[in-house]
């Protein structure tokens, strides 16, 4: 804590590592980790799940953060990539409550579009296939374009989160494009064709 | 840019929660995990370096330690599935008949193994670290207990066990030179000082009754165990768990109970599992693995039978502990190694407590 006030006081900014390890001394210390990463993993949350289940589900990430923070690499400074890495293996209980905010969040787009009929539809709009097609990838790739999209990690910061080599990170989400192009172009194909637009 | 063509993943970036929403979120969390730190214990205390005046010490922390069965720690993250090799020692323990079941004047023998690699330093001024060089010094060591049903415990060093080696002549050379180094010193080789111990569960003494009287069903047993380990509470569920599951584990339970442990284990996160591994007396088992503030611990065991058969202590952050360490991160740096285990009549050794005599 000592170190903690006094790097403080002399206005330098300690590493997400050092506060880390600080914690392990003083357990106070290691709030001002979740203020640091708590907005980027709560957005991640809220973006992937209904608002309580979300809140919870970031709630869960810092005190699974708290209880493993012995086990933090030191020798990365930024602990966000860590951060996602929890929030990914805890979101990982919680896939059929993704699958369904998805849905509604592709629903309400939609209706959102029905009022806008004939107006300037703006931007891209989540559609029930783009959320159909997310949601057929695989647990891994959609983890993997969940972090890259959603998280704005980038492909190093996805490899920590991950605990998969960079290579890895890369070969998943050239897969996880594959599968969404190829997921949207079939749905393009079948609209094209007469069938029911989504 | 065609995020059809270019990044299809362009297509979900723009979903963006309520900005209102999430502020609320991360202002109602703060209180949340200031509660979750307010709850929790100091975190675990790191095993301190060891200074020169050490072996005899050093083999008494190792046998407290071994009948403590002091277990803390978890990975960051952890695998959502199951463990399946360990649900398979589940299933198959599951059909074994309950262990000999002791009676009053019998006793629960383990006989251990303990080897540990250690960094040294002179013993300085008012027990402080002297500025002499620090030296790696590996230890050997047989440690037997005896555990009464009545209550009482016995642990025993074997001298013609005991001893120190150095990996290089100039860790030898430090260690000589080191005025406070007493090798071969007086050891408490019998220690009957604590009879209110019988079986010990993390910060837990159960009787024999309480023993073999533990729950079957996995839910019941993590709540009972996280009860018992206590201290284990500022560290997380896996390794409060772990903590009671691998000190039980060591134990004379019933089948059912051993085989609901590892069913426990199989749940928790933040451990891995690994089959065909060797311990150091060439047995193959079956190990799990988690890490605590200090060490990654391995937990080796028999898969037929589920019985344990060795510890291992891997260091993560050695530096940490002591700055001084001349130990590496992830380097093996201690190991208890099961040698033989079951009911005898007798205690044996110089029997120091009369009243544990008239019992026995």
């Amino acid at each position: 804590m000592k170190r903690f006030q006094k790097a403080f006081r002399a206005g330098r900014s300690l590493s997400d590592a050092e506060i880390i390890a600080e914690s392990l001394a003083d357990s106070e210390v290691f709030v001002a980790i979740y203020d640091r990463h708590a907005k980027r993993i709560h957005s991640y949350m809220h973006r992937r799940f209904p608002g309580a289940l979300a809140e919870d589900l970031a709630a869960e990430t810092f005190a699974t953060a708290f209880a493993c923070r012995a086990g933090y690499d030191v020798s990365r400074p930024d602990a966000a990539p860590w951060l996602f890495g929890i929030a990914g293996n805890v979101a990982s209980h919680h896939w059929r409550e993704e699958a369904v905010r998805l849905r509604s969040l592709a629903r309400l787009e939609a209706d959102k579009s029905r009022v806008a009929e004939g107006a300037d539809a703006a931007g891209p709009q989540l559609t029930e296939t783009t959320a159909g097609a997310l949601l057929a990838l695989s647990a891994e790739h959609r983890e993997a374009i969940c972090l890259l999209a959603w998280g704005e990690l980038t492909y190093e910061e996805i490899a920590v989160a991950l605990e998969v080599p960079v290579g890895t990170v890369r070969s998943r989400i050239a897969r996880a494009r594959e599968g969404l192009k190829g997921s949207l172009e079939q749905s393009t194909a079948v609209a094209e064709n007469g069938g029911v637009r989504a | 840019m065609n995020p059809m063509t270019e990044a299809p993943e362009a297509l979900i970036s723009f979903v963006v929660p309520n900005e209102e929403v999430v502020d609320a979120s991360v202002t109602r969390g703060r209180p949340r995990l200031e509660a979750l730190i307010a709850e929790q214990q100091p975190t675990p205390t790191a095993r301190r370096p060891r200074p020169g005046r050490m072996l005899a010490a050093a083999t008494a922390l190792a046998c407290a330690a071994l009948i403590a069965g002091i277990v803390v720690g978890v990975r960051p993250g952890g695998p959502p599935e199951r463990l399946a090799a360990v649900e398979a020692v589940a299933e198959r323990v599951e059909t074994l008949p309950d262990p000999t079941a002791l009676g009053p004047r019998d006793h629960f023998y383990t006989d251990t193994r303990f080897w540990a690699r250690v960094s040294m330093q002179d013993e300085g001024a008012n027990g402080k670290p002297s500025k002499s060089k620090p030296w790696i010094q590996i230890e050997n060591a047989q440690v037997e207990t005896w555990i009464s049903p009545q209550g009482g415990l016995r642990s025993k060093m074997t001298p013609e066990a005991i001893e120190a080696s150095y990996p290089t002549a100039e860790d030898r050379r430090r260690a000589e030179a080191a005025a406070s180094v007493v090798l071969g010193a007086p050891l408490p080789l019998i220690d009957d000082s604590h009879p209110e111990r019988v079986f010990t569960v993390g910060d837990s003494h159960l009787d024999y009754a309480a023993l073999r009287d533990l729950p079957t069903d996995p839910a019941l047993l993590e709540s009972e165990l996280e009860s018992l380990s206590q201290s284990g509470a500022g560290v997380g569920r896996t390794a409060a768990t772990m903590r009671a599951a691998e000190a039980l584990l060591q134990y004379p339970i019933r089948s059912e109970v051993r085989a609901s442990i590892y069913r426990v284990i199989a749940g928790l996160p933040g451990i891995t599992e690994k089959t065909g591994v060797a311990d150091a007396m060439k047995r193959v088992g079956t190990s799990v693995t988690w890490s605590d503030g200090v060490y990654r611990r391995e937990l080796v065991f028999d898969p037929n039978t589920g019985v344990d058969l060795e510890l291992r202590l891997y260091e993560l952050n050695p530096q940490k502990v002591d700055p001084a360490s001349l130990l590496k991160p992830g380097e093996l740096t201690e190991r208890d190694t099961i040698v033989a285990r079951g009911v005898v009549d007798r205690a044996e050794g110089v029997v120091l407590s009369k009243d544990y005599a008239a019992r026995n």
